[in-house]
């Protein structure tokens, strides 16, 4: 649609201009040292071309691959967590009840802790030694369990940490999204005899999908390159059983300051992250008739 | 619509289940916080003792850690204010008018977002260094600008695009001019995707760390900083970290209680209806 | 009367031309310095040595307290921004051949000769000064140097009829006996990967390992001695079970918190933890029933263990390298290296160490100036950081089951040895 006198670039200029402006040339830069070798300990006698070879040693890496992998299924489990819970959550906010207000409030709270203070609290909470989980747990004469020193059960706890941090605030995207879908249809179907999940799931859900995808892209980014909370959480261990692809990059490239090889690895992922993000726009992004 | 007592009871129950795990992990932060330091790996875990001031003291009386906390939020609010007052017309832009190559500046936007943060803050910090710009939290909030604007143009583009185009045609063929139009008839409708943009971006910066941790010194530290220096070589400073990050969630209780009545209009109500 | 005061004034006169050569040559204070340090005890040090420092001579110094964990980054960036921002810079010994190839760095030889105070004597900064040479220029002066020790319960010893454990066979035993999980482990490690060369290290010299032979610089850490070690180590949990699970995410934090809180019998621990075990405010479970000693050799009498070795530079950029280099004297050299052990810091002088009010505040000491003989610290090479990641990760792997410590360090060996070539030593 257009309008008669339509200065689109002016509406455009100031958004683009200031992101423009801030990562325009750090990312020129960042991306033509991808393509030479920049280390601090060589930077100074020189910075010589060497092409693919930075992608091609990532590539070849396989703690590479093993990060991706991990990141991948970390990110699809936390995603349909949080999404189902998400939703699951908005819907319960949309009732009205005496304190909504105040519960609205309080769930925004745990969104807001500093990432480290998320790693350290959560620290204690899952310890095996000094945990309150493993003591409730012992307490139901249960045996302790090693949350975060188990190798095939450190990632799933971090995905327990995730959901508690971000589902509050999916709830309240799709919260937001609910208000944005007229009432009209919902009211219709209850009329017309429909139970309240036949509701839902024939008319909410199919209008929710815009906000649904919104939630799942700012999801897929955020919980692609997750660092903070895992690194002062695990560190990336036990082992590389929580190396993220942000913690493995940190790791190979930022730790001892190799940029070319860091820079690499980050294009790498934003590559990575498009392609992920292609496919969900086919599955969630088209928009319905 | 009258709910059934049993569906009453059944949200009322669902809420407090909701409250009950979502805040735990506050709560027991709040707690550490007022444990004496024996007592936070006291096992097992200690939930009735003498309570100690002495976290907070350290914190607030005897650092520098609420001028840091005043600093993040003088950040995170310009960032975040300027942040949509661009992103919205933008994202108006994308939504409804004629834009070449819409798919793609639509993606691109995406992009800074996606970025690791020592790729892009190496360079910043050598251009601020040669201008002077370091340590002060207009050029921070400057470069928050790559967090903030991204995923709001994104947010905004997604929410209008939703509304129905009919309303524009109308005020079109009534003569408004864009600016009339994005002011007048959508803004007022797009609540919800400014209350979602607006938390989202507040999130980003209250968070950050790295950029904050290069690009600033003693005067524009923010509080992310602050607390990650209380994990120091020797010990961890549990108390103060976590009155640190107690301390750290009262603005934003604050800026929940004071904005609530928008916010949940803009998340519950909204759409002007 | 007029010649009394014209006596009166001859003398004040005389006073005042006799003393403006005094005046007039009592030297101003020097510049300003800014001083970069990581937050956390020696920062808190740092402050009152500086305090005592600025009363004494009237040059002023600003602190910069940096956050541990984003210490290194902030240093890098600025050395590749030109090195400007500090005057003086706290660093690791093992990170300076890095910084110098950088650039970032300037010797202090010049300064060294051409403006020494009285006090300094560079035989008392051995050998600490050594480990900051680099192609025979000094670049700093030495701070921390320090150790670890095993810390042992002597009560539980005492209640299973054992002695403090001389030999790893005996630790190993005394972690058996001791061990009562889940409430109580026999020992504490540390194998979190990114912490995870301090802890394992210890171990690691304790058997004899060697990363490479100093002459040949073949790589030498999968050979018996370092799989013995590592061996040993992984087995404490995969087959004695005598650590608790989560030692995969233990660091220095986690052992000091296990030892503290009666959650470990035995543990091996940086010296720095001594104070905060010993105190009974700190550590109320534990404090008067710890005891620490040289880590115990696999083989009797055949010491070896690690410790770090610490250092004060000067950044190439820097604003007022003269007032830095001052400065520093005084901190390590001279009456600062006092202070600075008064106040909980581990002075790399030996004169101050054995300085009786400081041998009477800090007992350890004692035990240290006996165990410098069998230290050793990572090594100082420009790409020692990617050997610390190979053992790092040979350490973490073994411990959580991922590889077998022999595989473990063989992968280790293959990325020490392209460490070596890539840093131009093979």
């Amino acid at each position: 649609m257009r309008g008669p006198r339509d200065r689109t670039w002016a509406f455009l200029l100031p958004a683009y201009g200031a992101i423009l402006a801030v990562v325009g040339i750090p990312v020129a830069y960042s991306l033509y040292l991808s393509f030479h070798r920049w280390k601090l300990t060589t930077f100074q006698a020189g910075v010589p071309f060497v092409g693919l070879d930075n992608y091609i040693q990532a590539v070849g890496d396989d703690g590479f691959w093993h990060s991706l992998e991990l990141t991948i299924g970390f990110m699809v489990v936390a995603l349909v967590v949080e999404l189902v819970l998400g939703i699951g959550l908005a819907v319960l906010l949309e009732q009205v009840f005496r304190g909504r207000r105040a519960v609205l409030i309080l769930l925004l709270l745990p969104m807001f802790v500093t990432n480290v203070v998320i790693g350290l609290i959560w620290r204690i909470l899952l310890s095996y030694d000094f945990g309150l989980l493993n003591w409730l747990l012992s307490v139901l004469g249960l045996p302790k369990v090693a949350w975060l020193g188990d190798p095939g059960l450190a990632l799933w706890s971090l995905v327990i940490v995730d959901v508690w941090n971000t589902t509050a605030f999916v709830a309240l995207l799709v919260l937001a999204g609910l208000a944005a879908v007229p009432d009209e249809p919902r009211q219709a179907a209850r009329v017309d005899g429909a139970s309240a999940w036949q509701t839902f799931r024939l008319i909410t859900l199919p209008l929710l999908k815009p906000v649904i995808f919104v939630a799942v892209v700012w999801r897929t980014i955020d919980l692609f390159r997750i660092f903070d909370v895992v690194y002062s959480l695990t560190g990336g261990g036990p082992y590389n059983a929580t190396e993220t692809i942000s913690v493995y990059a940190y790791n190979q490239g930022f730790a001892s300051f190799n940029l070319g090889f860091a820079s690499a690895i980050s294009y790498l992922i934003i590559l990575a992250l498009a392609f992920i993000l292609a496919i969900e726009y086919r599955l969630l992004g088209r928009r319905a008739t | 619509m009258r709910r059934s007592k049993r569906a009453t009871a059944t949200v009322y129950l669902l809420v407090v289940l909701a409250v009950l795990l979502f805040m735990f992990p506050i709560a027991w932060l709040f707690l550490t916080s007022l444990k004496p330091s024996t007592l936070t790996f006291a096992y097992p875990p200690v939930l009735v003792f003498e309570p100690t001031l002495q976290s907070y003291q350290e914190v607030l009386g005897q650092s520098d850690f609420p001028r840091y906390l005043l600093n993040s939020i003088i950040v995170g609010v310009l960032a975040t204010v300027v942040a949509l007052a661009i992103a919205l017309p933008a994202g108006y832009a994308l939504a409804r008018m004629r834009v070449r190559g819409r798919g793609v500046l639509r993606a691109a936007a995406l992009i800074p977002q996606m970025l690791p943060a020592i790729v892009v803050v190496i360079p910043l910090y050598m251009i601020f260094r040669s201008n002077g710009l370091l340590d002060n939290q207009l050029s921070l909030a400057f470069t928050y600008l790559a967090l903030t604007v991204p995923i709001s143009v994104w947010i905004l583009s997604r929410f209008i695009e939703d509304l129905p185009v009919e309303l524009d045609e109308a005020a079109l063929v009534d003569g408004a001019s864009r600016l009339q139009i994005l002011v007048k008839v959508v803004l007022p409708l797009v609540r919800p995707g400014l209350a979602a943009a607006a938390v989202l971006c507040l999130l980003y910066t209250w968070n950050e760390f790295l950029y904050a941790l290069i690009l600033t010194g003693r005067d524009a530290k923010t509080a992310p900083v602050a607390i990650v220096g209380f994990m120091t070589n020797k010990e961890i400073y549990w108390g103060r970290m976590a009155a640190a990050g107690t301390v750290v969630l009262v603005p934003v209780l604050a800026f929940g209680i004071v904005a609530h009545r928008h916010l949940v209009r803009g998340l519950v109500s909204g759409s002007g209806r | 009367m007029r010649s009394r005061t014209l006596v009166t004034l001859a003398l004040t006169g005389g006073l005042i031309l006799g003393s403006a050569p005094a005046v007039l040559s009592q030297s101003e204070p020097l510049p300003q310095i800014r001083v970069a340090v990581w937050s956390g005890p020696e920062a808190d040090n740092l402050r009152k040595v500086v305090e005592a420092y600025t009363s004494e001579t009237g040059n002023p110094v600003e602190i910069d307290e940096i956050a541990r964990d984003g210490y290194d980054a902030a240093l890098r960036t600025s050395i590749v921004g030109g090195g400007s921002d500090w005057d003086v810079v706290y660093a690791s010994a093992d990170w300076l051949p890095a910084f110098i190839a950088a650039g970032g760095l300037a010797p202090i030889d010049e300064y060294i000769a051409s403006m020494p105070a009285d006090f300094l004597d560079m035989a008392d900064l051995e050998p600490g000064v050594s480990n900051l040479t680099f192609d025979g220029s000094v670049y700093g002066f030495p701070s921390e140097g320090d150790t670890a020790w095993l810390f042992y319960r002597t009560d539980l010893l005492a209640e299973a009829g054992l002695e403090p454990p001389q030999t790893m066979d005996e630790v190993l035993a005394a972690a058996q006996a001791l061990n009562a999980p889940p409430d109580r482990f026999g020992m504490v490690i540390g194998s979190r990967t990114d912490e995870a060369w301090w802890d394992f290290m210890h171990y690691f010299w304790a058997f004899g390992g060697q990363l490479y032979d100093p002459e040949t610089l073949e790589v030498t850490v999968n050979d018996e001695a370092g799989v013995a070690a590592l061996t040993f180590y992984s087995d404490l949990l995969r087959t004695h079970g005598v650590v608790s699970p989560d030692v995969t995410t233990y660091g220095f934090n986690e052992i000091l918190t296990a030892l503290a809180q009666d959650k470990a019998a035995m543990g091996v621990e940086w010296m720095a933890a001594t104070q905060s075990l010993t105190d009974c405010e700190q550590s109320p479970l534990v404090c008067d029933k710890l005891a620490y000693e040289l880590i115990p050799p696999s083989v009797a009498g055949e010491y070896g263990f690690g410790g770090s070795s610490w250092g004060w530079v000067i950044p190439s950029g820097a604003a007022n390298p003269e007032a830095g280099y001052k400065f520093i004297e005084w901190l390590v050299g001279g009456p600062g290296a006092k202070y600075w052990a008064l106040n909980g810091g581990i002075p790399s002088n030996t004169a101050a160490l054995a300085d009786p009010e400081v041998v009477a505040a800090v007992p350890q000491f004692e035990l240290l100036a006996e165990a410098m003989p069998y230290r050793h610290i990572t090594p100082l090479l420009t790409t020692s950081d990617q050997i610390v990641l190979a053992m790092q990760e040979a350490a973490a792997a073994a411990v959580a089951g991922a590889k077998e410590p022999q595989q473990a360090l063989d992968d280790a060996a293959a990325l020490i040895e392209s460490a070596l070539v890539e840093g131009g030593y093979k």
